[in-house]
């Protein structure tokens, strides 16, 4: 084997790991395919028929009930609500939503929603049995494939986005981003424009990339002490923060003002060089699994658009700190803070740090 | 028809992550990679009995993922877009080095599907040339020239050509 394929066979095993893993449907979705195709060849003519003219139907979500079934078309729902004059755009995994400037962003106790607002990721949960406050309106987004078995009751449609999405009620699925979105907001109006608002994108409104960023390279090469401190020189208008968990896109915000001094005081105070966790306090051989550190991209903007690009890591594994891919500066509390609440994001890692070799 | 289907249940559960990791290396799309298992399960299903009969029944399978792939590409533009984005900003440093695995990642997504379809089935099945020629219905010297032409891209990339020099 030469040195090419053994790099070409590692890439493989390597990116083996992103492949879907879940197989509970498969089974299930071959057999709707095989009981389609069969009834398809009996009634071949009636279907050809039947399929041009579903094609041409775009089902009007707001048609859609809560079990699936289109609603009477003579109970509309009503129009006199407020719909929100300024709304804020929030991405996860592929996916952005418009929803109420007002809203807040992961604002739970124990996984239950206190006030309007939209769970973005909140997978794990300690339930506290709090009751959901009556009247509040929420949007969760979550990964994972549905779990609504055979299509039964649930139906595809086009939102004014473009975006297909499969479901029913307030509950569907992006499929072309392997997203949950489950829209449960007490208005009609504000749910359809909420419904219509989500959209497939590449990048998001803070100007973060979606997917793709696997970002291992600024970290790769830690430790040194530059004595230029300066991490984030001039004064900048606004710093994107993006995180990622593996390559995607779980959560990102624009801070400015208070939030944004706050954020460069924290950075400015960082010492040199990377960290990586204590050895003797944790199981190395967590590290041999597909690394969930959390992963940051910032991009500092000043007032004219230009700008510079830094990397920070939050995790166990491996070099952990900031960096503009030549200054290495160490993982902190008040760094680990200081990204993640912009983002209303919880964060971990492990609490003895020594210095990255 | 219960055997059958509980054959056929345990199969998935046992093959499908295989088969998935397989679509997913052939087109670099997780739901493709999903929908391409799928319809080969779904072949498989309409005569199972022959899957069943085969020397290696997942061998089977894969053989027809391999050939819905192929025959996919053939009848649908490709939405994948190669991974030339794996950079995290389009400011970022010019000189900084480049993940070799996200390089190769890339490389693989622009080369023609059978070159990709071999360099896979070769490198990460372990599949003979012999056999790779059998799922691909072509000769093996065909193989051996889809193999030959897809690292020959690969190794004449600058990108890659770069870490050589950097290497030496």
């Amino acid at each position: 084997m030469t040195d090419l394929d053994q790099l070409v066979a590692s890439t493989l095993r390597d990116r083996a790991g992103d492949a879907p893993s879940e197989v509970r449907d498969l089974a299930d979705g071959a057999r709707a395919l095989h009981g389609r195709r069969r009834r398809r060849r009996t009634v071949a003519a009636v279907t050809a028929t039947a399929a041009a003219v579903a094609a041409a139907v775009v089902i009007p979500l707001s048609l859609i009930d809560g079990d699936g079934a289109p609603a009477p078309v003579t109970t509309p729902p009503p129009t006199t609500a407020p719909t929100p004059a300024r709304t804020q755009a929030v991405a996860f995994h592929g996916v952005e939503i418009d929803v109420p400037a007002a809203w807040s962003i992961n604002e739970e106790m124990c996984g239950t929603p206190t006030a309007d607002t939209v769970l973005r990721d909140v997978t794990v949960v300690l339930s506290c049995l709090r009751v959901r406050p009556e009247g509040i309106s929420t949007v969760e987004l979550r990964t994972g494939r549905p779990d609504w078995g055979p299509r039964r009751n649930v139906v595809t449609a086009t939102n004014a986005q473009g975006t297909r999405l499969e479901g029913a009620g307030g509950r569907f699925y992006v499929r072309e981003a392997g997203v949950m979105v489950d829209v449960n907001v007490t208005h009609p109006a504000l749910r359809e424009q909420i419904i219509d608002s989500i959209r497939v994108v590449d990048v998001d409104s803070n100007g973060c990339r979606m997917h793709g960023v696997r970002q291992t390279l600024p970290f790769r090469y830690g430790g040194g002490i530059d004595l230029d401190p300066a991490l984030v020189p001039g004064n900048p208008d606004r710093v994107a923060i993006c995180k990622y968990t593996g390559t995607w896109l779980t959560a990102s915000s624009t801070v400015t003002g208070a939030a944004l001094h706050e954020l460069l005081r924290v950075v400015d105070d960082l010492p040199d060089g990377f960290v990586r966790a204590d050895p003797e306090y944790y199981l190395p051989s967590v590290c041999d699994e597909p690394d969930e550190s959390s992963r940051f991209v910032l991009h500092v903007l000043d007032a004219d658009g230009s700008g510079r690009t830094l990397w920070a890591r939050i995790g166990v594994c491996g070099n952990l700190g900031i960096t503009d891919g030549q200054h290495p500066h160490a993982l902190t509390p008040e760094l680990a803070a200081a990204l993640n609440g912009p983002l209303h994001t919880p964060y971990a890692f492990q609490g003895h740090l020594i210095p990255a070799r | 028809v219960s055997a059958v289907a509980d054959d056929f249940d345990e199969f998935v559960e046992r093959h499908g992550p295989s088969l998935l990791r397989t679509a997913y290396l052939l087109c670099g799309d997780q739901h493709r990679a999903h929908d391409l298992v799928q319809a080969a399960l779904e072949k498989s299903l309409r005569s199972w009995s022959r899957v069943t009969s085969a020397d290696s029944p997942v061998a089977y399978v894969r053989r027809i993922v391999v050939r819905e792939q192929l025959s996919w590409l053939r009848s649908r533009s490709s939405t994948e877009r190669p991974v030339a984005d794996v950079r995290t900003d389009a400011t970022a440093d010019a000189t900084a080095l480049v993940d070799a695995r996200d390089v190769v990642w890339r490389l693989l997504a622009e080369l023609p599907r059978r070159q990709r379809a071999v360099l896979v089935l070769r490198l990460f099945e372990d599949l003979t040339d012999d056999e790779i020629a059998e799922v691909l219905q072509c000769r093996p010297s065909t193989v051996r020239a889809h193999a030959s032409r897809g690292l020959a891209a690969l190794r004449a990339h600058p990108d890659l050509q770069q870490r050589k020099t950097e290497a030496t």
